[in-house]
């Protein structure tokens, strides 16, 4: 039944989409999670910082760089979110969003309106503490990410619990601090396992399968994995968050490739520029790959314009482009895949 | 299952935590207690009861010894931090900057290493006002960390070459054959000699071996700057770049030495001068002795304590520039244990938030309070990282006005008057257990001795005592948990109250 | 005037670079639509005023006032070389130093000469939090109120009766210790001062009678405290609030109208407050902002620039426009900014000189060019 992903893998770079946009309006504020609807509508969480609350909010682009506006802010009420840390779309085309400090998944329907929001606080189950990622398996329940419980726990969509797996722990099946979570296109379910740098893999019943991934930034290994998408050929994708770095293996977890970014201006950035012909000139002589003094990843990103900087959330369409959402750098690069 | 994931990740972090300990102190504490004490407000900010207790058991040439060289230099870890606050990961914002080095005090089982990144951070402030973005600002503050206790000349030539600094005072409009001396100024005025060691043309000679000394991508980097903006992709870190083609390699003469000087040998000729030593133990003297008038007075003022300064300059020479051994020294003489020393500094808005946090407790795991901690210090007059001058902050009476005093006092009160926190929580529950609260007096020595045993004057104490017994005689005599909610309140009155008295301000 | 009393300023802080182009819009000007493609200001919304000026959607409030007679626009406003930095440009505003860092506050300095004594811990209060570097002067006390009604010392002390022995407790421990050494001695003349300052402070709220309704929000809050405090009469010449938020990279048009109704609505009330208590000839208001915005907008909002504008309320203003609009052709731009044409230390001038009845030049440092907005100037 699973889909082989056997031949070579390779990613070609197509375009950013992305604006430092911390108050709000076109672009975005240091997002955490990215969705892509069928009619490829991007909606991306900008979880932004709790002191500057503007920013906060779910951003609408699509691939030509067209804004489509945004929807959802700071605040307790109903439709609002403090702490916003992912995002699903099921197959009626809503969104959901999921707060790891109120403990609760926010439903908007397809034309961003507030539907419902259900979660409760506690270790039990179908109780919730710190839900971070959020995916929706073939029969249409949700999988939720309940990181600070070590466990990943399925509900019906309107919150009903069904069932868990995991727990703290090293161990197989056993999570420290998972984050991000996808699906592949057998049903099967693959979990950043955060804290113990590894990605581990379960059928779609919860039943453990393998992990893959040790402590280190050799190929193959992770540094706080964040994040894993699955193309439709199989190919897995892992946003290995502090080694700055997306790294993809195929179904076997042969590995294939490793990206550090190449983002390029987008158009939302060249017309900020034109705005500004002091900077565009001064960007002129501006040559953003230069020689670095450093070997930590991160401050490498930080100096390197064009590379990921806290690459946190990865996702592949049905044409099997692959987006890769940098937190620190509002944007999101990418990536053409084809196999050979 | 919450509580059990926190638990574990202290368990990473191999926090010190206090070993059990069945010896209570009972007695007025003893000049052991009292020196390690204040050892522990200068050198850290401040130790619990517990921590003073079992570095009394070590002896305090001993606790000098492990602040120095402390075995675990543990903290919150980044990558948890930045999981949780995402805008403590591009560090561009200054609440957010504040708020990361916050975690780093409160946390920090190697307290002395943030005090004299705090002291480096007074002495070369630099600061987001003009710098703009934070991170750059953060890697310094880290290199002060790695050096800040070693060789002074190493700290100055890393500090020559932190791209921070030098955009601070605009190195990199300092060309060859078109000065600008800002730096070449600063690092004789501010960071080494002070006024009246040096010439003009000592100035002029240290800034043309300077030209070059840039980051990489100049101009660009520089607009940005200049222009305040994150736009597009937010900030690019800044990296340090020697431009060979830009250096004036001209022979020039500096403090008498003359050739073809670079910064390094311009780093080399300055670290060989005793009033680099006088000025830089002036400056640790300032910080972690007692407060000296401001320093543009110090070429026409002597210092408070001659002899001390030349007892640090003697150890700055006899180990090889070592900061380490200059407070090594300090820490063990008799000027530095001296009752006259003790408890007479005016805290610094850092060493109150801190000092009270690290009391309370409550950062065992991310939490938003780090960002109010960070913003009051501000409130008080020492945003971090954002000084108000290449001058930095003064200190002493100037930290205190009445808006700071009430800051200072309603800051701390608030936090020690918070049963939530756990800290908190230990202190009234041992107090209640103590069966202290039966008796004024005992009431308010016990509530001292967990406040790091803070020592009032003789009128504060009688007055604080008058207060609890105020408190102990409006105590309900009904049932148990009626009286035992009523003892809390009144333990936790007795605590602010101790937090916001005069002494309390002192360090 | 019914009754000699003091006079106060209100310095209210625009905080975040508050856009003149799209504040006070040029709205008949081609270049103006020529640079703004995307957020002009159309003829169909602006509030049309006079001379091809119109304001901001959002000030209906300050039209109004305008029409009356009570609003100075002040034109151009900045200074020389201008800084985009909006911390240092703050500053400069704050210290009146475009030169070179200052550390002691314009208003700070005003304070000390109102009362060289420190007799009236209350002469300068501050709402919100910590303080602004305007009011700092060393040895002026100044009171940062964030709440007037929750405002004191030994706030986090729950229990009513306990916070009063606390308080009476805290007094006494911060009277003067013969012989306990110069920095106790300092120590506790500030903390009684600071609990002088709030339990004066705390008398205004109880003093207070008025039917104006503010609006709900915190900066209306801040203002409605000012009125508190000023009807209280209790020696404060100089009040400073701020309101955030008008660094409008993105999504300019919706927030910075936002924005101007929550000021324009709470000015307003506090006005007819004032007015209504016969106090509004005693009162005068300065709003201003760190630098005005980029003249060419980047598709959806505007970047940092200079040459802003400012306003004065009251009734002591001499309403209407004072300077000329600069020129928004590119060729007159300064790298892409309106070059400004009035010293913002001249402002600073007829404010200290005629309104406070202080030397002004000693505090902004020269001497520079009234715009002289008042009806009556003081004799003296």
């Amino acid at each position: 039944m699973t889909t082989q992903a056997r031949s070579r893998l390779e990613l070609k770079y197509l375009t950013t989409v992305g604006f430092t946009a911390d108050f709000g309006g076109r672009g975005f504020h240091l997002p955490v999670d990215i969705s892509i609807r069928n009619d490829g509508r991007i909606f991306v969480m900008s979880r932004s910082s709790p002191i500057a609350t503007p920013g906060m909010r779910i951003g609408i682009a699509d691939l030509k760089h067209k804004f489509h506006g945004e929807f959802g802010s700071f605040g307790t009420d109903p439709g609002q979110f403090t702490r916003p840390a992912a995002i699903a779309i099921n197959g009626q085309n809503h969104l959901f969003v999921a707060d790891d400090s109120l403990n609760r998944i926010t439903e908007f329907d397809s034309k961003n309106n507030y539907v419902r929001h259900w979660g409760e606080t506690g270790d039990k189950p179908g109780q919730l503490s710190g839900p971070s990622g959020l995916v929706f398996d073939r029969t249409g329940n949700l999988l939720v990410v309940d990181h600070l419980n070590h466990r990943v726990q399925m509900f019906t969509k309107d919150g009903r619990y069904i069932s868990q797996i995991g727990g703290s722990g090293s161990r197989r099946g056993q999570f420290c601090f998972p984050w991000g979570i996808a699906l592949g296109p057998d049903g099967r379910i693959y979990v950043a396992d955060w804290r113990n740098d590894r990605v581990q893999r379960f059928a779609p019943d919860g039943e453990f399968i393998d992990m893959h991934g040790k402590s280190g930034s050799a190929e193959g290994q992770f540094n706080r994995p964040s994040d894993v998408a699955v193309g439709a050929d199989g190919f897995i994708y892992v946003a290995d968050w502090m080694n700055q770095r997306v790294q993809a293996f195929d179904s076997e977890w042969k590995y294939q490739t490793s990206l550090r970014g190449q983002a390029t201006l987008s158009p939302w950035a060249t017309e900020y520029l034109a705005a500004n012909d002091d900077e565009r000139r001064a960007r002129e002589s501006f040559k953003p790959v230069i020689e670095v003094d450093t070997v930590d990843p991160h401050e490498v990103s930080a100096r390197i314009e064009s590379y990921f900087w806290d690459p946190v959330a990865v996702e592949v369409d049905s044409e099997g482009r692959l987006y890769v959402l940098e937190t620190n750098r509002h944007r999101f690069q990418v990536y053409q895949s084809s196999s050979s | 299952m919450v509580r059990d994931a926190k638990s574990r990740l202290q368990k990473d972090l191999a926090r010190m935590s206090p070993e059990e300990n069945g010896a209570m102190v009972t007695t007025p504490a003893s000049i052991e207690t009292q020196l390690i004490s204040h050892l522990l407000r200068r050198a850290g900010f401040g130790g619990t009861r517990d921590e003073i207790d079992r570095f009394s058991k070590l002896g305090y040439e001993a606790t000098v010894e492990h602040l120095l060289n402390p075995p675990s230099v543990e903290s919150m870890p980044q990558d948890i931090i930045r999981r949780y606050h995402v805008d403590q990961s591009d560090l561009r914002v200054q609440p957010a900057t504040g708020a990361n080095w916050i975690y780093r005090m409160v946390t920090t089982n190697a307290p002395l290493l943030e005090k004299i990144a705090l002291l480096w951070h007074r002495v070369f402030a630099t600061g987001q006002t003009k710098l703009i973005q934070g991170k750059v600002i953060v890697t310094q503050l880290e290199m002060f960390r790695r050096l800040g206790l070693g060789n002074y000349r190493d700290l100055l030539l890393a500090l020559s070459r932190d791209p921070a600094m030098l955009m601070w005072l605009d190195n990199q409009d300092n060309h060859n054959g078109a000065i600008n001396e800002n730096f070449g100024r600063e690092i004789l005025e501010l960071f080494s000699m002070g006024v009246g060691n040096y010439t003009e043309h000592d100035i002029y000679e240290c800034s043309r071996a300077f030209t070059g000394w840039t980051i990489a991508n100049t101009p660009y980097n520089t607009q940005k700057m200049r222009n305040n903006t994150a736009r597009p992709y937010g900030y690019i870190a800044w990296q340090f770049k020697y431009d060979d083609s830009d250096h004036d390699h001209g022979e020039k003469t500096f403090l008498g030495k003359t050739g073809d000087l670079n910064g390094e040998e311009i780093v080399d000729i300055i670290c060989e001068q005793r009033a680099t030593a006088r000025f830089i133990a002036r400056h640790l003297y300032h910080h972690f002795v007692a407060d000296e008038v401001p320093v543009p007075q110090w070429p026409h003022v002597p210092p408070k304590d001659p002899e001390a300064i030349e007892l640090m300059a003697d150890a700055y020479f006899s180990s090889g520039y070592s900061i380490g051994e200059m407070l090594r020294a300090t820490f063990n003489s008799g000027f530095f244990k001296s009752e006259a020393t003790r408890n007479a500094r005016i805290k610094s808005p850092v060493e109150v938030v801190v000092g009270s946090l690290r009391l309370s407790g409550g950062y065992e795991w991310p939490t938003m309070d780090v960002y109010d901690a960070s913003a009051s210090c501000g409130y008080m007059g020492q945003g971090l990282l954002a000084p108000p001058s290449v001058e930095g902050w003064q200190g002493g009476e100037e930290w205190v006005s009445t808006g700071a005093m009430m800051q200072r006092v309603n800051y701390a009160s608030r936090i020690i008057g918070d049963p939530s926190r756990p800290g908190v929580r230990e202190i009234i529950d041992a107090v209640c257990r103590s069966g202290a609260s039966r008796d004024a007096e005992t009431l308010v020595d016990e509530c001292l001795r967990h406040l790091g045993y803070l020592e009032l004057g003789v009128e504060t104490q009688r007055e604080i005592v008058e207060f609890a017994r105020g408190q102990v005689a409006q105590l309900p005599q009904g049932g148990v948990k009626q009286r035992d909610e009523a003892v809390e309140r009144a333990v936790i009155a007795v605590l602010q109250l101790a937090v916001a008295t005069r002494e309390f301000q002192l360090a | 005037m019914a009754k000699k009393r003091d006079r106060a300023l209100v310095v209210i802080q625009l905080s975040g670079g508050n856009d003149y182009l799209n504040c006070v819009v040029p709205y008949e000007n081609g270049h103006y639509k020529d640079a703004r493609p995307n957020l002009k200001i159309t003829d169909d919304r602006v509030i049309p005023l006079d001379n091809g000026l119109g304001l901001n959607p959002g000030m209906r409030p300050v039209k109004d006032l305008y029409d009356r007679g009570k609003v100075a626009i002040l034109h151009g406003i900045g200074y020389p070389e201008p800084n985009r930095s909006h911390f240092r440009s703050m500053d400069i505003w704050h210290t009146a130093e475009p030169a070179k860092v200052g550390d002691k506050g314009w208003l700070g300095q005003a304070v000390r000469e109102l009362d060289p004594a420190g007799e009236n811990v209350v002469t300068a209060v501050n709402f919100g939090n910590g303080l602004p570097r305007a009011l700092a002067a060393p040895g002026v006390p100044v009171a940062s109120v964030g709440d007037l009604t929750n405002y004191g010392l030994l706030t986090g002390i729950e229990g009513h009766r306990q916070r009063e022995q606390a308080l009476a407790t805290f007094n006494r421990i911060y009277a003067p210790v013969a012989g306990s050494g110069a920095v106790m001695d300092y120590l506790g003349k500030t903390g009684q001062d600071a609990l002088r300052g709030a339990e004066i402070l705390q008398t205004a709220p109880q003093k207070y009678r008025s039917d104006v309704e503010y609006p709900d929000n915190p900066f209306a809050s801040s203002l409605k405290g000012v009125a508190q405090v000023h009807m209280a009469d209790l020696g404060t010449r100089v009040f400073y609030t701020q309101y955030g938020g008008f660094d409008t990279h993105a999504d300019e048009v919706k927030t910075q109208e936002r924005l101007w109704s929550h000021v324009s609505d709470s000015l307003a009330a506090f006005y007819q407050d004032l007015e209504e208590a016969g106090r509004s000839e005693e009162v005068v208001v300065l709003l201003f902002s760190e630098f005005g915005r980029r003249v060419k907008d980047n598709g959806t909002g505007t970047d940092h620039g200079s040459g802003g504008v400012a306003f004065l309320v009251g009734d002591q203003v001499k309403g209407g426009h004072y300077n000329e609009y600069p020129e928004i052709e590119t060729s007159a731009l300064v790298e892409g900014d309106l070059r400004f044409n009035n010293d913002f230390r001249g402002l600073y001038t007829d404010l200290l000189e005629d309104w406070l009845e202080v030397d002004a030049q000693p505090i902004v440092g020269g001497q520079y060019e009234k715009l002289r907005p008042f009806v009556s100037v003081s004799t003296g």
